[in-house]
């Protein structure tokens, strides 16, 4: 009965299903990449394998950064929008265990289901990927990789899915069902145990990066001497811990830029700007975003700051740069998208009430546009803020030893990876403009 | 499926009009299909001497706009502004800029005067349909709507809000009222009861034992 239940609402709601879904695909797809170059690198001996390991390394740390936060992201946002559901079950006589049984369950399934072909297309393009980004500054070798990395890459998805469900699961089963079901109501939640939970876990993280950091930055001077990859972690490091104090802390950033604009300006725009910074999950799409925008930035500045110490000048390190980056920027892009269909779905209510004040489809149509500008641009902020704490630090430690050492920053990857952000912003906001366009009863 | 089936009514200015009748013969989706909100299959609804079926959805939305109130059953507000914003809404689509001390009063006449900041998830119902009364004075509609505008209240706010309808109309303003409550529809100018989505009676200001009666015999 309760499985029919569980079957029955992964049928009604196949959109947000598929959207997880797709995350998780996109998830193992990224991770068979690092595993490429795990698995081709232990049959050979000579120092290929040695710089294969040290790129590996790189990968991994963006990789795992960019795929806790996101599916982290994803997996909170899609139980969140399938609150009132669980709360008409528990009305039906579903008891809060068994919700929180059924929901944890359905994530894991949905994550396993959607890493499974995401890890089989990897199983093909990580090989392709290794070759192509790294035979020049390598050579020719055997880049492969076998069912032990798909099962690796899917058992990583799956658990960083599952680690991230239980506590949401444990909210959606702890929430009064009232609340869950008034729509309106489960906007608001004051602070329940499981928050503080989070938080010590929160806490010990972000101590440990806040270390890990302080290591890297102290490490510096002789890692620079060198040749070492630590100038490269400092970047992934800052973003993890920007990134952890989570969307309401991202909600905060948006509601103080955002306060600049008259709020007589526009109307869709006060609509956006209070959705972004006021609903539960209006903000959720902020922290992939600046996963995306945040990795590459502080990436390439810290590696052009290092290289400009060391004395090297015009080096261009693009092809391997790709590699670290392509992974990590394309999941958190998707994932950013992935929470703005989750939040769209769940919306129709809104739009009914708006209709019926006589709102008119391009307000609606302007107030999403102005949500995806909104969150994108504070992503951008972050991103911003980030890269310049990476250049200043940098800077910072290595003038007095390297005198040579020169701070400055391209913007280009900042403007290519921000329009990504907002072409794909834009396209999941378009996708949803037909049922504004067309909306009818409430 | 048609729901409504050959019915035919009017509401002139001026006028406080009132639908009674049992759980789903049709009251809600009556005005839904009056103000616009859900098209008709056959027949037509003229809205302030305007024939809908001949505007364009976007010219729809506008009329409402600038010319209809709607108080619905549940669900009025958006959930991401406060009181006062949701307060103003309405008026502000429609371009125009409320003085802060309209938007006070019409929160005091309803009540409200003290939750202008909170946001509606903290309101109960009676007071999330309060809130969204509140916004219809303040929109000045030309036509006003309201689905049960008292079902959520206690007998002493739901008079209290009846009072406030009958104040709002005038001269060249409406209201149309469902309502299951035959003393608040006693308390109205005319009484359109429902059956099987047909106007099955109408009377002319008649008294609460009237109305209980012509429900009654409907259901
Ligand atoms: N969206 C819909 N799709 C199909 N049928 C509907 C829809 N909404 C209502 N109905 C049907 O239309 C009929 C009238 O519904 P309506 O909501 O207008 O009743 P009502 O008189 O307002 O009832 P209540 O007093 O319980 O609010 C009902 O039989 C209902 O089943
Ligand atoms: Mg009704």
């Amino acid at each position: 009965m309760i499985a029919r239940l569980a079957l029955q609402d992964l049928r009604d709601s196949w959109v947000l299903w598929a959207a997880a879904a797709f995350v998780a695909a996109a998830g193992a797809f990224v991770a068979l990449v690092p595993a490429t170059l795990i698995e081709s690198a232990f049959p050979i001996t000579d120092v290929t394998s040695l710089a294969l390991l040290a790129i590996a390394g790189t990968v991994i740390a963006f990789t795992v950064v960019s795929l806790v936060i996101v599916m982290g992201s994803v997996s909170r946002a899609t139980i969140d929008a399938r609150r009132p559901t669980f709360g008409l079950w528990q009305i039906g006589g579903v008891l809060p265990g068994q919700v929180g049984v059924v929901v944890f369950s359905q994530v894991v399934v949905v994550g396993i289901f959607g890493a499974i072909p995401g890890a089989l297309l990897g199983l093909w393009f990580g090989p392709v990927f290794a070759r192509a980004t790294l035979t020049e500054a390598l050579g020719a070798f055997d880049a492969h990789v076998g069912p032990t990395g798909v099962l690796s890459a899917v058992g990583a998805v799956t658990l960083l899915v599952g680690a991230a469900a239980i506590p949401a699961a444990r909210r959606a089963a702890d929430t009064p069902p009232v609340r869950l079901v008034s729509g309106i109501a489960a906007t608001d939640r004051p602070s329940s145990p499981g928050v503080s939970g989070a938080l010590v876990v929160k806490s010990v993280v972000a101590v440990a990066l806040a270390l890990l950091l302080y290591q890297l930055l102290a490490s510096l001077p002789s890692s620079v001497s060198s040749g070492g990859s630590q100038p490269l972690l400092i970047g992934p490091a800052l973003v993890a811990l920007m990134c952890l104090p989570g969307r309401n802390a991202m909600a905060a950033v948006a509601r103080l830029w955002t306060a600049i604009v008259p709020k007589v300006w526009s109307t869709s725009f006060m609509l956006a700007r209070v959705d972004v910074t006021r609903s539960r999950d209006g903000a959720a799409p902020i922290t992939p975003f600046a996963v995306a925008i945040g990795l590459p930035v502080t990436f390439l500045a810290g590696t052009s700051i290092a290289s400009s110490a060391s004395g090297a000048t015009g080096n261009d390190p693009t092809e391997g740069t790709m590699l670290v980056l392509f992974g990590p920027v394309l999941l958190s892009a998707i994932g950013g998208g992935a929470s703005l269909l989750l939040r769209s779905v769940q919306r129709r209510r809104e739009t009914g009430v708006l209709d019926s004040l006589g709102a008119g489809t391009p307000v609606m149509l302007l107030q999403r546009l102005w949500e995806v500008v909104i969150g994108v641009a504070t992503a951008a902020l972050v991103g911003v803020i980030a890269l310049v704490a990476t250049v200043v630090a940098e800077f910072w430690v290595l003038a007095v030893t390297h005198p040579e050492t020169a701070a400055y920053v391209e913007v280009r990857p900042l403007l290519a990876v921000t329009g990504l952000c907002l072409t794909i912003g834009l396209a999941v906001a378009a996708s949803g403009a037909p049922g504004i366009v067309r909306r009818s009863r409430r | 499926m048609e729901i409504l089936h050959d019915v035919s009514i009017e509401v002139q200015e001026g006028e406080f009009v009132s639908v009674v009748g049992p759980s789903g013969s049709g009251k809600s989706t009556l005005l839904y299909c009056l103000a616009g909100l859900e098209p008709v299959s056959s027949g037509s609804v003229s809205l302030v001497g305007t024939d809908i079926a001949s505007l364009s959805r976007s010219q729809i939305a506008r009329l409402r706009r600038d010319q209809v109130g709607f108080v619905f059953q549940s669900y009025n507000l958006l959930p991401s502004l406060s009181v006062r914003e949701n307060v103003e809404m309405q008026a502000r689509l429609a371009g125009r800029r409320v003085p802060r001390g309209e938007i006070d009063a019409s929160l005091q006449s309803v009540g409200l005067e003290s939750f202008g900041n909170a946001r509606p998830a903290s309101l109960s119902g009676g007071q999330q349909q309060r809130t969204a009364i509140a916004r219809a004075l303040v929109a000045r509609p030309r036509v006003l709507f309201a689905d049960e505008p008292t079902g959520a209240l206690d007998a002493v706010a739901g008079t209290e809000v009846i009072g406030l309808l009958r104040q709002t109309v005038t001269d060249e303003r409406a209201v149309v009222m469902v309502t299951h409550d035959p003393e608040a529809a006693a308390r109205t100018d005319r009484v359109l009861v429902m059956r099987d989505g047909r106007v099955h009676r109408e009377m002319v200001r008649p008294s609460a034992r009237d109305v209980f009666r012509a429900v009654e015999h409907a259901a």
